[in-house]
């Protein structure tokens, strides 16, 4: 029976805000007088997460994936309806829970500006209590992997963004927590360094079965590294599936895409499809009745026929353009 | 306890780094030593009789509260105001560590050096009293230590509710050097204002403590400000807990 690490029922929270007049004469009423506004930042959501999986938490800016992970780590707390991870009320900062989870927020670095990163991780070492060998073995591994030896003594505010955030990844990982949040984990990072960390993620969470929940507007890493998506817009949750059934939803029915060889349609167009020239080499034909009849085909001019499909980048834009 | 050892250490090691703040800071301090005893010299020197203090004792006590005024600080009310305005906050609340505990740590980091050299003030100018009541004047020290430490924990947990505290810090300073005995002597007022403030916070971690150090009271007296001074650090500490749960909840996690 699957573990469930994260469970979230009818979930809500919302936050007071105040509308800003413009102008002297409106700061000057806003001084005696603010108009509060009501804003429900997470609106009924039902999740459930299990060990081991890893879930890609999408939205469009402001759709409320950052304070859905917040609630989750207890910076927030909810207005509503019910939230356990591990067992626990995230928002009742038990020790038990908070060394069993590890946050990494891609914008905001963990490590003291003042000193080397290993000062740190010495810190983090006491705090959670991880032991001097496990440590060192842990250290050492992901150094080699993410190639940070040469930097673990340079005061951090001498390193580069990647290398910082390469640290702040070491910061949250050494100690083998069984749920990291990962709030865009491979900004500020080059493609090498990208593929090290997707690899490095698959296998601690293939070897630890270490949960992860992550959120990227890089959508290789989604790609790379995400088994489920849940895709929240306005607060609310509304898609939450794996990649290959969000792409079978939003497949085009009766639409494929066919390459030729030398730019000429392969076949003959009739009026039971619809064909449309991409570039040079691709077409774009849709058929009326999903069938399609005599046609003279070309075989020899095909070099690839395939549904059409569109990528997961198109498939969100279309998610966020809809609402 | 290694985890708070070690944020006081690492703290440490900042503030050795930036050898230019330290020294601003004590320069800062030395020359509003040299103004107050320029300021009590003036006063002696228009034949002014002051029955309590010879100008030597005023100097001596201008020095050791002068050095109260860098080892206590209001540094970390405004630590606060920065981590929950920038969302700093949100890195100690995932964290398996108490926020007063990791506070604490780094500000004993932070006045290390100052520890030290009041330590040296009060091996110097104190070293009577020492010999006479030495447990019972590190006690009250300690316990000072902690009520102040307490206290200012107290008025940070303004900062969920006000967003921009930096205006408190003069408001906080004149507040600490008057009812603190910072600029002069607390028993040289009126007997009537003196009976009301003497028990001020402020004033036991400064003037009373100096008048310790200074030889100038019993043992008797030293129990009942260390007793005053811990029952202040158990309410600061009981308003503290509860205050901060409720801004925590209205803590919106800004900043990411």
């Amino acid at each position: 029976m699957e573990k469930k690490v994260i469970e979230c029922s009818n979930l809500n929270y919302s936050y007071t805000s105040y509308e800003k007049k413009q102008g002297l004469k409106g700061t000057l009423a806003d001084f005696f007088k603010r108009e509060k506004i009501q804003i429900d930042a997470i609106k009924d959501i039902n999740l459930t997460i299990y060990e081991g999986e890893i879930v890609g938490l999408l939205g469009s800016n402001g759709a409320g994936k950052t304070t859905l992970i917040k609630l989750l780590t207890g910076i927030l707390e909810k207005k509503s309806g019910e939230i356990s991870c591990l067992g626990s009320n995230p928002f009742n900062r038990r020790k038990e829970y908070l060394k069993n989870i590890g946050v990494l927020f891609g914008q905001k670095s963990q490590l003291i500006w003042d000193l080397p990163p290993m000062d740190t991780l010495y810190m983090l070492k006491e705090m959670y209590n991880v032991s001097t060998s496990v440590f060192e073995e842990n250290i050492k591994e992901l150094f080699n992997i993410l190639d940070l030896h040469q930097w673990k003594d340079t005061p951090v505010r001498k390193l580069s963004l990647g290398q910082k955030t390469k640290f702040d990844l070491v910061c949250t990982l050494f100690y083998s927590p069984k749920i990291v949040f990962l709030d865009e984990p491979t900004i500020g990072l080059d493609i090498n360094s990208q593929n090290q960390i997707h690899k490095f993620l698959l296998e601690v969470n293939k070897k630890k079965k270490t949960t992860i929940i992550l959120t990227s507007h890089y959508i290789k890493d989604i790609e790379k590294l995400a088994e489920r998506v849940v895709i929240i817009s306005k607060g609310e949750k509304k898609e939450d599936c794996s990649i290959a059934d969000l792409s079978n939803k939003f497949k085009v029915k009766n639409s494929y895409i066919i390459e030729s060889k030398n730019g000429e349609l392969p076949f003959l167009q009739d009026e039971e499809m619809i064909v449309s020239q991409i570039n040079d080499l691709t077409f774009k034909i849709t058929l009326f009745s999903g069938t399609l009849k005599s046609i003279n085909l070309d075989l020899a001019n095909i070099l690839s026929i395939r549904e059409d499909t569109p990528n997961l980048e198109d498939i969100l834009s279309e998610i966020f353009l809809e609402v | 306890m290694n985890t708070y050892i070690k944020i006081t250490i690492n703290q440490i090691l900042i503030e050795l780094t930036y050898k230019f703040n330290f020294i601003l800071s004590i320069i800062s301090n030395v020359i509003q030593l040299m103004t107050g005893i320029f300021v009590w010299n003036s006063i002696y020197a228009s034949n002014v009789t002051i029955e309590k203090y010879s100008f030597s004792e005023i100097v001596i006590y201008l020095i050791l509260t002068t050095a109260t005024g860098l080892l206590f600080s209001f540094e970390p009310i405004f630590r606060l105001g920065r981590m929950i305005h920038n969302g700093k906050l949100n890195e100690m609340l995932v964290r398996p560590v108490s926020i007063l505990g990791e506070s604490f740590a780094y500000y004993t980091g932070k006045k290390s050096i100052f520890i030290f050299i009041y330590t040296m003030l009060i091996l110097i100018f104190g070293i009577n009293a020492i010999e006479k009541q030495l447990l019972q004047i590190i006690m009250l020290l300690v316990v000072n230590y902690i009520m102040f430490f307490m206290l200012i924990s107290l008025i940070s947990t303004i900062s969920f509710w006000i967003i921009e505290i930096w205006p408190l810090r003069p408001i906080l300073n004149a507040f600490y050097m008057l009812l603190g005995g910072i600029y002069f002597p607390l028993d040289l007022l009126p007997d009537e204002m003196y009976r009301i403030i003497k028990y001020n916070p402020f004033s036991i971690v400064g003037h009373f403590t100096t008048r310790v150090i200074q030889g100038n009271y019993d043992s008797r007296v030293i129990k009942t400000l260390t007793l005053v001074s811990i029952l202040y650090a158990i309410i600061f500490f009981i308003l503290y807990k509860r205050i901060f749960k409720k801004g925590l909840k209205k803590y919106e996690g800004g900043g990411n």
